[in-house]
């Protein structure tokens, strides 16, 4: 059976002889496509549970990269799951945040603990590798 | 009208097969790396303990990072992704970090009194900035 495939090397290397941490691309390693990527919005109040839910219509249950951010502090996302009690970023905030992935939906629930209205924001990628 | 590159897992035939059996589909986008690099930080007693990486990129970019962590338990060989925290009786002991437009700042925080990981000690990070933006 012919040897066949598609490889692209960085800059520098042969692609004939690159070791694979020197491909950009190579069709023998899967590879983290964005199968889904998308933002939403919720509001809630001290001890409000916002719920964001994504069908994702992927038959697979995808690896799921989230980020988050508050109004409270709008100049900063942070990767989730955060630390339960973040230290750096959002001071004051205690966030609770619960991830889940099904083979049909993206669920993302956030236990908010601020004293008045927050509004989350959040960025999602789904990637087309199945966990 | 249908038009695009895929290449499929070796067993599929890349005109039927799913997409989670694609190595590459044109339909998918990859995150698009922008900057990678370590660092180390010097615990040496109680606190927080941070370091910037400025990307000035003048937005969000999504990023991740991962770290090596306990060398003195022998745990070099382990990188541990992303944020988490672990509390015990002495204290605790957390990753977090955050994304500005201009600087990611990941950090380190210590209250175990050196009880766990006897101070001081050194922690390496590995972070990835990729150019995909995260506010809408």
């Amino acid at each position: 059976m012919p040897d066949y495939g598609l490889k692209i090397s960085k800059a520098g290397y042969d692609v004939k002889t690159a070791t694979d941490i020197n491909l950009i691309f190579s069709s023998e390693l899967n590879t983290a496509a964005i199968a889904l990527s998308g933002t939403a919005q919720q509001t809630g109040d001290l001890t409000d549970i916002l719920t964001f839910t994504i069908t994702h219509g992927l038959s697979f249950i995808p690896y799921a990269l989230v980020y988050v951010n508050s109004s409270k502090y709008p100049s900063y996302w942070q990767w989730c799951p955060l630390a339960p009690l973040s230290f750096m970023g959002n001071q004051d905030q205690v966030y609770n945040i619960d991830i889940r992935v099904s083979s049909t939906q993206f669920i993302l629930r956030v236990l908010l603990a601020n004293d008045d209205d927050d509004t989350i924001n959040i960025r999602y990628y789904l990637l087309n590798t199945s966990i | 009208m249908s038009y695009g590159l895929k290449i499929s897992k070796a067993g599929y035939d890349v005109k039927t097969a799913d997409n989670e059996n694609l190595i590459l589909t044109s339909d998918y986008p990859f995150l698009k790396a922008y900057l990678q690099g370590s660092f180390s930080l010097s615990i040496t007693a109680d606190g927080t303990y941070t370091n910037g990486v400025t990307h000035g990129l003048g937005y969000h970019p999504a990023y991740l990072h991962l770290g090596v962590y306990f060398a003195t338990l022998g745990d070099t060989d382990k990188r541990i992704l992303g944020c988490w925290s672990a509390e015990g009786p002495g204290g605790e002991i957390a990753v977090d970090s955050y994304i500005t437009d201009n600087i990611l700042t990941i950090g380190w925080k210590d209250t175990t009194g050196g009880s766990f990981e006897s101070y001081p000690y050194t922690v390496y990070f590995y972070y990835y900035l990729f150019y995909d933006k995260l506010n809408a």
